[in-house]
């Protein structure tokens, strides 16, 4: 975000003119192309993480709901006998399929956020290739509007880090939400998962400033 | 003026007053029904915020996140606060309908006065089958007016809770919910006031489609 | 009104059956319930169109116990001779109204014409105190906005909300324009909130109890004051200084003196809440209940706290808490430690203070009486000569009396008594003065007469129960035949000192500590002394060996130490100890070292001439008793005060000799009076009064008699009297009328003298030496 203020200071009067947007050159190639594709594929899978994410919060509440109802059941068989196991059992196998539904939601939550290094890397490599081509000049040729390529990379890398932290926080969670007795630390657990704490709010902001960069969002 | 022409004017603000409160009920309606989701909403946040005050982290399998409970607590703070400004938003369309029926009645008070010597004592006393006397309108009015302000200051003064406080915030729903049930009674009398007068508000509209 | 009246004349001209519509009574019926809270009369068409009231608009009606407010509606059904009233805004001291009295005239309904206010004034009074803390200014300024909105209002009615509002009461207090129009607030007048109070305070205001009016306790009073006051006024400059305020304060002194009372003065001086709290509403069966029943006490006092000032009475404490350890009592200790835990735990910026009540401070629990919980002692003592005179002119004033009563007289005679006691008498010489009314229509004033009456009736209290207190005969000086120079030295040592205590001031003299009057038996030590009790005022504690003596060990002693104790409460006195050589006996004759008579001497050696008072026991002004300099202005009457803190004791004994010589030096019994036996003279003068109800024939020569009788005490001599009467009605067969010089003779043949001249000679001995 820094940067953009800077740079968008140097760079405010051929902004100003109207009609100006993002340079729509037809083909853009090379570097530019590459982070340009980068950056709608990052919109998309952030989509799509999202996307897994409610579904896993659809079950991983109801594995709850099914825990506490049982829990409360085997409070009730400490105290007299009833004799109405049948129901316990299907609960018991609802929950197993249940929970392996999660894991595989879980790793395709795994896969995405994968992509999301890999994307990270791709932008690190975009970098070092202009560093290669630019090396002894003053500055590196600026692709977009504002950004110097070093900074998608930076951004990158920032929001790929919040994924990865959120990934072990809900992998620990997919790990212990079906053994906790807890019902407070139950409910700590899905709140966790719905609002993913380690996701900051600014994430929206530093997707929305590349797709604004790239030319996906018009100004 | 005669005391008929004053009758008919009288009858004429009347009707319009009714036609408006008709509509603003129908508002009133919707937005204490969405304020009902926004509170039970907010009531599940502050359950989950008593949750994660109540958990010690170090004790749990997340200890390894050191930060997760601020960060956690951040979260769940910053979407409560989202869902009181929506409520806040909800809470001002209410109050519009409230002002809205306020002046309306204030408004046709204003035509009875200024008729009311013209018209008399035993013409504002006079009921029909078609239309109930003046002063059995003004009541009405006025009682429907004095329905909407209490609920109003009600409802707002049960939305002055402390954000802090949350066990108080998770009751929320269920007290908003009491004084629905508390004004059934008067609720109807909006909807009752409203059929009351509806053969009223026909003729009425007959006379005008004549003239 | 005006135009009711016109048009009524009008009706009655033209109708003529409507002969007095406004003197028609109009049935005063409960009201519908869907009226609550609107401020609607409801009123027959008729009645309306009587009194020219349009609908809606406000009308007056003035009924029995105060006026309503209201806005006049026409009945559903349209029938007339009937009225419902709305008590919203009121002048009715409660809410629901008494429908079962006879109708209302139609006269005391008054139409009213409506003025839009521009701006009114109100105290609001909140349901409660959760309301208040968690209601914000502008919210509750929103409000009451709202529950005002298109009522009609008068400066000094208050208006009523329903039970769901949380707002319960608003007082109007002043509005803009004042007119004789009935004000309507809209949503353009502006609502000044004067005050917010809680309903609780509101009702505790509203029926706020008479003044109490206390007397003679002004400095405690003020000092008392202060610190109840100090925390409520200047909380902002303590807070400043980092100080802490005191919270707890301990009332000692003797029943009836008023501790109660003072509290409530005070708390009523300083508007504060008073919740009074005490043992039998605390203690309860089940276990835990007491300290529960504590605990809630203390929590309702807390909530009342944050509405203003608030003071938590705790009357007897010491029947509360009771010193642990001594008594084995687990629940008591309980109620202990739980009083402690709440006090600890009351904060400095709380408005409330805690007192508490006490007449035995050595039976309170000692961790109770330290700074931090018990901040303060004040001890009231019992009153002083000047403050009976400041309780007896507060008491009296409010009594017709006529002039001859003077309160300084009745101060004086009124040693000992307490501020409760002096209620009583009060109150007795009223009941007197009412029995003599009721005799003879005389007019109904108390009299000095009835107070004396009363004086008769009313003992103190400190002195009930009491050892030592006697009732006797009054005898006066004259009764007493003879010893002139004993007199006169008596009345030298004991009573000038209360009579004329300026003059031994002025002398620099102290003043004497005790008396001890020797002398041969018979010879009217005892008779001295009851005379000297009569001729000046003061209490008289007389003891015996057998009031002392008991089977308990240190039972003998305690029972001194608390006649002492007694007659300081109630000083001037005079504690005569008859027999002393009984009582106390001596320490050097080598008995085993534990008597009970050498543990009795100890105590009154020590009651004599101890290191000073106990600090409980502490009269009047402080500053006096310390000696400090407060003597600027020479008032006498404070220099009486002085003096009045005195207990003369005055003892008697036939055997001077056994006396411990501890005993008699000066600053214990300081005087030693010799009573000698009667001289010539003084048996002349005896027999002469002896003889004073006596048919004497002419023939007796009481001089000759007075010759013959050396050796004769004063009480052979009455014995002498006593037999010759008995002499002469024997001879006659009981026909005597009177007695003869012949009697007397064959009476002192057998009536031996009881004194011997060795026995005169050793008392002889002693007075040299002395």
């Amino acid at each position: 975000m820094r940067y953009t203020g800077i740079h968008s200071l140097d760079n405010s009067l051929p902004g100003k003119s109207p009609g100006f947007v993002t340079p729509k050159r037809p083909a853009l190639t090379g570097s530019a192309r590459k982070i340009k594709d980068n950056v709608a594929d990052w919109h998309n899978l952030m989509l799509k993480w999202e996307n897994l994410n409610d579904s896993a919060f659809g079950l991983a509440s109801k594995i709850v709901n099914l825990r506490v109802s049982l829990l409360s059941y085997e409070k009730m068989l400490v105290d007299d006998t009833s004799p109405t196991n049948e129901n316990i059992h299907q609960d018991k196998e609802e929950l197993e399929r249940m929970c392996s539904e999660l894991v595989d939601i879980l790793q395709s939550m795994h896969q995405i956020q994968m992509k999301m290094e890999k994307l990270t890397s791709t932008f690190k490599g975009v970098c070092d290739l202009e560093a290669f081509q630019c090396r002894g000049e003053a500055s590196c040729p600026v692709l977009f509007h504002t950004w110097p390529t070093s900074l998608f990379y930076e951004t990158s890398q920032k929001m790929s880090d919040m994924y990865k932290k959120e990934m072990s926080l809900k992998r620990t969670i997919v790990g212990e939400i079906a053994h906790t007795p807890d019902q407070d630390l139950l409910m700590v657990y899905l709140s966790c998962w719905l609002y993913q704490p380690y996701v900051d709010n600014s994430i929206k902001v530093l997707l929305e400033s590349m797709l604004l960069e790239t030319g996906h969002r018009a100004i | 003026m005669s005391e008929a022409a004053a009758l008919a004017s009288v009858h004429q603000s009347f009707r319009q007053c009714f036609d408006i409160i008709e509509k603003q009920h129908e508002e009133w309606k919707l937005a204490i029904k969405e304020c009902d989701s926004i509170l039970v909403t907010l009531s599940n946040l502050a359950e989950q915020l008593q949750a994660c005050n109540k958990v010690t982290f170090e004790k749990t399998p997340l200890s390894t996140f050191t930060d997760l409970q601020d960060r956690l607590y951040f979260k769940l703070k910053a979407a409560m606060d989202l869902t009181l400004e929506k409520l806040n938003d909800n809470m001002c369309s209410v109050q519009k309908v409230r002002d809205a029926v306020s002046h309306q009645v204030g408004a046709v008070l204003y035509v009875y006065e200024l008729n009311m010597e013209k018209l008399g004592l035993d013409a504002s006393l006079k009921r029909s089958a078609v239309s109930p006397s003046v002063a059995d309108m003004l009541e009405w009015l006025q009682d429907i007016e004095k329905y909407y302000r209490n609920q109003y200051i009600r409802r707002k003064l049960l939305l002055q809770v402390n954000p802090d406080r949350l066990s108080e915030i998770q009751s929320l729903p269920r007290a908003w919910a009491e004084l629905e049930d508390k004004s059934t009674a008067k609720q109807q009398l909006v909807e009752d006031t409203l059929l009351g007068v509806a053969l009223f508000r026909e003729a009425e509209c007959e006379k005008d489609r004549f003239s | 009104m005006q135009r009711g009246h016109v048009s009524l004349t009008q009706e009655v001209v033209a109708g003529g059956t409507h002969v007095c519509m406004m003197d028609l009574g109009l049935k005063l019926l409960p009201l519908d319930h869907e009226d609550h809270g609107t401020q609607r009369c409801r009123l027959g068409p008729k009645a309306m169109s009587h009194l020219g009231a349009k609908i809606g608009f406000p009308i007056l009606i003035s009924l029995p116990s105060g006026s309503c407010l209201c806005t006049t509606w026409p009945r559903k059904d349209l029938s007339d001779g009937f009225l419902q009233i709305d008590t919203m805004c009121s002048t009715l001291p409660n809410s629901t109204l008494d429908c079962t009295s006879s109708g209302v005239c139609l006269s005391s309904l008054k139409v009213l014409n409506p003025i839009k206010l521009k701006k009114v004034t109100v105290k609001v009074v909140l349901r409660n105190l959760e309301v208040k803390l968690a209601i914000s200014p502008a919210m509750l300024h929103d409000v009451v906005r709202d529950v005002l909105r298109n009522v009609y209002v008068l400066p000094g009615y208050v208006v009523k909300m329903t039970n769901d509002c949380p707002v319960g009461i608003v007082d109007i207090i002043d509005m803009d324009p004042v007119t004789d129009g009935a004000g309507l607030i809209t949503a353009k007048t502006s609502v000044n909130i004067k005050e917010t109070i809680t309903l609780e305070w509101y009702k505790h205001t509203v029926d706020n109890a008479p003044q109490y009016k206390i007397a003679g306790m002004d400095e405690v009073f003020v000092s008392l004051c202060e610190i109840i006051k100090f925390p409520f006024q200047y909380q902002n400059t303590l807070t400043k200084l980092g100080l802490t305020c005191p919270k707890g304060l301990l009332l000692v002194g003797p029943p009836g003196v008023g501790k109660t009372l003072l509290v409530k003065a005070v708390a009523s001086q300083v508007g504060a809440y008073l919740i009074s709290l005490n043992g039998p509403a605390i203690h309860g069966s089940r276990p835990g209940e007491s300290e529960e029943n504590l605990r809630k006490h203390f929590e309702r006092a807390r909530d009342i706290s944050r509405g203003g000032p608030c003071i938590l009475f705790i009357d007897e404490i010491e029947s509360l808490c009771p010193k642990r350890g001594s008594s084995s009592n687990a629940p008591e200790n309980r109620i202990v430690a739980q009083l402690l835990t709440l006090m600890d735990g009351i904060h400095s910026d709380n408005k409330m203070v805690i007192v508490a009540a006490s007449n035995r401070p050595d039976a309170i629990d000692s961790a109770l009486r330290r700074p931090g919980r018990f901040d303060r002692e004040v001890i009231i003592g019992t009153p002083t000569l000047g403050q009976r005179r400041a309780i007896l002119e507060v008491l009296i004033s409010s009594m017709p009396v006529s002039s001859d009563v003077d309160v300084g007289v009745l101060a004086d005679m009124t040693v000992g008594y307490v501020g409760a006691d002096l209620t009583a008498l009060c109150r007795e010489a009223a009941m007197q003065a009412v029995f003599q009314v009721h005799q003879d229509n005389s007019d109904n004033q108390v009299t000095r007469t009835h107070f004396y009456e009363a004086i008769k009736k009313i003992r103190p209290s400190t002195a009930r129960s009491a050892i030592g207190q006697v009732e006797f005969k009054p005898i006066h000086w004259e009764q007493i035949g003879g010893l002139e120079d004993v007199k006169r030295l008596l009345k030298q040592c004991i009573e000038w000192p209360m009579k004329y205590p300026e003059a031994f001031l002025r002398m620099g003299l102290t003043l004497p500590k005790g008396v001890l009057l020797y002398g041969p038996p018979g010879c009217a030590k005892t008779t001295l002394v009851k005379a000297l009790a009569t001729s000046c005022h003061c209490a008289f504690f007389s003891v015996s060996g057998a009031d002392l003596f008991s089977p308990y060990v240190g039972d003998s002693e305690k029972t001194l130490a608390q006649l002492f104790r007694q007659a300081r409460a109630s000083t001037p006195a005079i504690v005569f100890l008859d027999e002393i050589d009984a009582i106390v006996g001596c320490r050097s004759e080598g008995k085993t070292g534990s008597g009970v008579q050498e543990r009795i001497l100890s105590v009154l050696l020590n009651e004599l001439d101890g290191v000073g008072l106990k600090t409980t026991e502490r009269r009047g002004k402080q500053k006096l008793l310390e000696g400090s300099d407060n003597n600027c202005h020479n008032e006498p009457v404070e220099f009486q005060e002085v003096i009045n803190k005195s207990v003369m004791i005055v003892a008697a004994t036939n055997r001077p000799d056994v006396l411990d010589d501890a005993l008699l030096r000066p600053g214990r019994l300081d005087k030693l009076l010799y009573i000698p036996p009667p001289d010539e003279k003084a048996r002349l003068c005896i027999l002469k009064i002896c003889t004073n109800n006596m048919p004497l024939h002419h023939d007796v020569c009481l001089e000759s008699l007075a010759a013959d009788t050396t050796f004769y005490s004063g009480a052979d001599l009455h014995n002498l009297c006593k037999e010759a009467a008995l002499v002469a009605l024997q001879e006659s067969e009981l026909q005597a009328t009177c007695v003869k010089q012949e009697h007397f003779q064959k009476a002192l043949a057998s009536v031996p003298p009881s004194l011997k001249a060795r026995d005169l000679l050793s008392y002889k001995k002693l007075q040299g030496y002395t």
